[in-house]
């Protein structure tokens, strides 16, 4: 292969080839291995880089002070999932006073407490149903009603309308005992 | 306690350390619990985080201040990381991050003007926080003079690519991992900014020139 019948490869390209030679076009990855002069001017740049960082830690002033780490050993440091041991007894003592208070709360919430109303108007209903029950009269009419109907005279009693009226089965009764004192007669 | 070479650690290679299976059992028997563990650990990531915090805030005692806070975050939150392969891209994230929040509370009171990140950064290294002064030759404060005012042209995200790639030595995905993007995004950062430094002639020239220590 010709490389020296190739084009020489771009400002750009020497750059982009700085940064990765990979990213390069195969044609051109392939003409920078053999061409000098492309080789040349890729690597005077790289060495111009690699040398601002040999000279810039050069002359970077040496650290006087050593770096320290706490006194206290790390493996024995008491930790439970990255918490210190007060904010664990924090975390426990909160844990422990939700749970009282979910227990404290347990009787209470067995108790239908949201249907309370619903069921003390049952228990009423109950009361004075039984109630009205207690005090239910045989005539339950109001008095203007019993005035009405004749009912509220004293003196028309159930034994004066047994008078008047004598029932169906006494009539027979009486009659079966005349007949009696007629055969035995 | 400071972290230093003990006796049996003396007999440790940390050029063996190197070796990501090694730092992957490091990582383990850190997470484990192992103190000495962790010790090898800073030992052997001290002088890049400490060096990463430099390049972001030019200032030695808030880098040692700063790489301090970074290893104990780094101690305290270890059981959080699950994977202990990937514990560099892990540690320098906690160490982005942490510079991060520096900054912005560097930058907190500044705010109520109408100051740019670089004006105000300006500001910082007004007030004290860059001392080229430390330095012992002329040549470092040029270098750094250089380097910042090459870095000022860039964009935050451009900057903390090129820093990371070049001066950090990251590679393309261990940047992607810690600033949780796309390999392809971290590219075409790098890429611009290669291509305004190729443009910085003179920074350069000063680069070819080398630096002459004392």
């Amino acid at each position: 292969m010709r490389y020296d019948k190739e084009p020489h490869l771009s400002e750009e390209e020497i750059i982009q080839a700085v940064v990765d030679e990979t990213d390069l076009p195969s044609p051109m990855r392939r003409h920078l291995s053999v061409c000098p002069v492309c080789g040349r001017n890729k690597e005077r740049l790289a060495n111009r880089l690699a040398q601002l960082g040999d000279i810039a830690r050069a002359v970077t002033p040496v650290s006087l002070k050593g770096v320290t780490l706490p006194e206290k050993e790390r493996g024995k440091r008491f930790s439970f999932w990255g918490m210190s041991r007060s904010r664990l007894l924090f975390a426990g003592l909160s844990v422990a006073m939700i749970i009282a208070v979910f227990l404290w709360t347990v009787p209470l919430r067995t108790v239908p407490q949201g249907d309370s109303s619903v069921w003390s108007d049952d228990m009423w209903e109950d009361y004075t149903f039984m109630k009205e029950i207690i005090e239910l009269k045989d005539v339950a009419l109001p008095q203007i009603y019993l005035d009405i109907s004749g009912e509220s005279f004293p003196t028309i009693t159930e034994e004066f309308m047994d008078f008047l009226v004598p029932p169906a089965e006494t009539k027979d009764f009486e009659q079966y005992e005349s007949k009696e004192v007629q055969y035995a007669v | 306690m400071a972290v230093g070479v003990s006796q049996d650690r003396q007999h440790w290679e940390f050029d063996t350390a190197r070796s990501e299976s090694h730092e992957t059992i490091l990582v383990r028997m850190a997470k484990a619990g192992d103190r000495e563990a962790f010790c090898r650990l800073v030992e052997f990531y001290e002088k890049s985080i400490f060096r990463l915090v430099y390049y972001r805030t030019y200032s030695q005692m808030d880098s040692e201040d700063l790489s301090q806070e970074i290893f104990l975050k780094a101690f305290e939150k270890l059981s959080n990381l699950r994977e202990p392969r990937h514990f560099r891209q892990w540690l320098f994230k906690i160490a982005l991050n942490r510079v991060r929040d520096f900054k912005r509370k560097m930058k907190m009171p500044l705010f109520s003007g109408s100051d740019t990140g670089n004006e105000a950064e300006e500001k910082i290294h007004e007030k004290g926080y860059y001392n080229p002064e430390a330095h012992a030759s002329m040549n470092r404060v040029e270098f750094w003079a250089q380097l910042r005012t090459f870095l000022k042209k860039l964009s935050h995200r451009e900057r903390e690519v090129f820093l990371l790639r070049f001066v950090d030595e990251l590679h393309i995905s261990e940047i992607a991992e810690v600033l949780k993007k796309s390999e392809s995004t971290v590219k075409t950062h790098l890429y611009r900014a290669i291509h305004k430094f190729k443009n910085e002639q003179d920074f350069v020239a000063f680069l070819q020139g080398g630096i002459h220590e004392v």
